[in-house]
């Protein structure tokens, strides 16, 4: 890790991405006192140390649970190694398991579960003791779109209730949908760092979606025109060279008539992940 | 202080309700019951053969005070001599001795399947005697003066005491090397099967990421603490648990006949035993624990996943059997106080077998002992301190390969 530098604030999300080995893992190590590093990372304006663990939730990439353990015990365990008195975890845990819709009862044993309902019990012991920081590691591998809904519910109502939320994810489009805040590591080193939306506008809005009578070389014709993809019937995706040739391609296209769509759009983030990724070989 | 016991106590509660624990517990005690249920069978089968038992009929002064003086050989519940001799024919009975008086003159006659028994023997003749001197007495008119020189009784010293205490130091010495055979065994076979405990439950958690969820929430040191004394805890609770039932054993025991003859004769025997057990010398044997427990825990923490955990404690294995074989070769009393015995008992681990020894065949004193208990616990702390620093690195490194290059590898992330 080179000089990496970035602020999880307070009721934010922040997305942190990179090809597997970029450092993802590393950097959440570093910030649990894992590994011993050069550098500071501080928490609530001092240096983080193991007497802030109460307030981190963890999630690790991979799952792992005391499978002979029963649900509650599994969570109450993890709630009060967080501080947490056991009455009060207890008070919780039917409501927890009831928003993750835990196939299960409270008395039963994590190794009766299924692999993805261990999963979810993963993530309320990561977050049942309220932590002011949540650290997720890849939290929506192994979920299937409904489960990933719900987790996606409950990162939000984290965020929502003041926590500061860091994870890792190699979907681009659940970075997109959930983080206010994001960060691309490549060998170590910081090479995307800010809002989504100003990442994405940094590089351009060179794309353009439209619906023409026009056919690819007639768009290819045209000036600023750099790739066309043709998306079905006479739905074209199209990259420009520069954002500013937008303009004379919508009047190609309309001739100042109305046309059934004209969006002229950012690389997303998927596209900028692909294409930072790219630049690391070249 | 607070994670301590969170951890101590889930680990604690964890074993404890494991059936391999109540197996490892209830085991010795079915051994034991077993062995005491055979041997019971057979002392009753043959005790049923060997049982004499004889019937008084007749006077019943006499009857009376034999009974006192041989309860066990005498069938109280036959009164009369026709019922004497149908017992005697069904051979429910060995005999019957019947007790009249003729003319101032006792008579017995005696009517068995064998020959009286010499103890009721003895004691018959002598209540006899007695009654018969007094009738005399009466009889001859003799004044009491008269009476007292006629019951003048040759001197008759005892020298049992001698006897008595070279059975007493015979005892000794016997409770000497037994307790040091016990001792020795204790150590290595709990040594032995608590290393293994506390590696395989280290192992456990290698290989899976809960040691990160662990860690992200706990400081290592605490951790490693919480665990490790969650085995000795279980530990002390079995010898609390096998305390306790022997001492029950011996009150419940100590009410038969049998038994408490027997542990009256032995009484030296059986206090020099427990002396010797519940001493200096347990305190050695319970630091030898701690020791290997410490030790198997870096072990279990330095295996790549929980299988090979027996794999990694091997080294620990293999020493503690050989400082059980080393210290059957010291156990007499000579070959006790050699210098490897006297260097061997300020080694930590060797001096939990070694020291002991000495003690008790007193090659060693107690303020030696207290030196070398010393030396164990500073060990323990240091070795406890240095590990718990090293111990997240050991445990969150995932490196397959050998047991030398899973260390590297793990100090290579600090």
């Amino acid at each position: 890790m080179n000089n990496v530098s970035f602020e999880a604030k307070d009721g934010q999300i922040l997305g942190l991405i990179g090809q597997n080995g970029a450092g993802k893992s590393t950097t959440f190590h570093s910030i649990l006192r894992f590994i011993e590093f050069e550098g500071k990372i501080t928490f609530n304006n001092h240096e983080i140390s193991v007497k802030d663990f109460n307030e981190i939730g963890y999630l690790p990439e991979e799952r792992s649970l005391f499978e002979d353990l029963t649900i509650e015990s599994q969570i109450t365990y993890f709630a009060e190694l967080k501080g947490r008195d056991k009455k009060w975890v207890k008070e919780r845990i039917d409501s927890w398991l009831k928003r993750f819709e835990v196939k299960g009862e409270a008395k039963d044993k994590i190794k009766s579960l299924s692999k993805g309902n261990q999963q979810k019990v993963q993530l309320i012991c990561t977050l049942i003791h309220e932590p002011k920081l949540v650290i997720l590691d890849e939290p929506f591998s192994g979920l299937d779109p409904v489960n990933a809904d719900l987790l996606k519910k409950e990162i939000i109502r984290t965020k929502e209730n003041g926590a500061a939320i860091i994870f890792s994810s190699h979907d681009m489009n659940n970075v997109e949908e959930l983080c206010d805040h994001v960060v691309m590591l490549r060998n170590g080193n910081v090479v995307l760092n800010g809002s989504v939306d100003e990442i994405r506008n940094q590089f351009g809005k060179k794309h353009v979606f439209v619906t023409t009578d026009m056919s690819v070389n007639e768009l290819l014709s045209l000036d600023g025109i750099q790739e066309v993809i043709a998306r079905g019937a006479n739905r074209y995706k199209i990259t420009l060279t520069d954002e500013e040739y937008g303009k004379a391609l919508f009047n190609a296209v309309s001739h100042g008539e109305y046309i059934e769509e004209f969006s002229q759009q950012p690389p997303t983030l998927d596209e900028i992940f692909r294409e930072k990724a790219v630049a690391k070989h070249a | 202080m607070h994670k301590f016991n969170i951890v101590f106590m889930r680990n604690y509660l964890l074993h404890l309700k494991s059936k391999s624990f109540i197996a490892l517990l209830v085991t010795p005690i079915i051994s034991i019951l077993i062995t005491a249920g055979i041997g019971g069978l057979v002392a009753s089968s043959t005790s049923s053969f060997n049982n004499y038992q004889v019937a008084v009929v007749g006077d019943s002064s006499v009857k009376s005070e034999l009974v006192s003086k041989d309860k066990d050989s005498i069938d109280t519940s036959i009164k009369s001599e026709s019922t004497a001799k149908k017992e005697l024919k069904k051979d429910n009975i060995d005999g019957y001795i019947k007790v009249s008086k003729e003319n101032n003159q006792y008579k017995i006659n005696f009517f068995g399947s064998s020959s009286l028994d010499s103890d009721v023997k003895t004691d018959l003749l002598s209540i006899v005697n007695q009654k018969q001197a007094q009738i005399n007495v009466k009889t001859s008119n003799v004044t009491s003066e008269q009476y007292k020189q006629l019951s003048v009784k040759p001197a008759f010293k005892s020298s049992v005491t001698d006897k008595e205490k070279k059975q007493n130091d015979d005892q000794k010495s016997n409770a000497n090397s037994s307790s040091i055979y016990v001792l020795i065994f204790i150590s290595y076979f709990f040594t032995i099967i608590y290393a293994s405990i506390m590696s395989t439950t280290i192992a456990k958690e290698k290989g899976t990421k809960i040691s990160e969820v662990i860690f992200s929430s706990v400081s290592p040191s605490t951790y490693f603490s919480g665990k490790v004394g969650a085995v000795i805890a279980l530990m002390a609770t079995q010898m609390v648990i096998y305390t306790g039932a022997g001492v029950i054993a011996y009150f419940i025991l100590n009410m038969y006949p049998l038994f408490n003859s027997l542990f009256a004769s032995q009484h030296v025997l059986i206090s020099t035993f427990i002396g010797n057990i519940f001493s200096i010398n347990l305190l050695f044997i319970l630091v030898g624990f701690v020791i290997s427990i410490v030790l198997a825990a870096i072990c279990g923490s330095l295996s790549a996943n929980v299988e090979g955990a027996a794999k990694s404690s091997q080294p620990l294995v293999f020493l503690i059997l050989f400082i059980f074989v080393i210290s059957l070769n010291f156990v007499n009393d000579g070959f006790s106080d050699s210098i490897f015995s006297q260097v061997g008992s300020y080694i930590p681990l060797f001096s939990s077998f070694l020291m002991p020894i000495r003690l008790i065949n007193h090659d060693a004193n107690f303020f030696e002992g207290i030196i070398s208990l010393l030396i164990s616990i500073a060990f323990i702390t240091f070795v406890t301190y240095k590990f718990s620093n090293v111990y997240k690195l050991f445990m969150l490194n995932s490196e397959e390969g050998s047991f030398f290059k899973r260390i590297k590898s793990a100090l290579n992330n600090k």
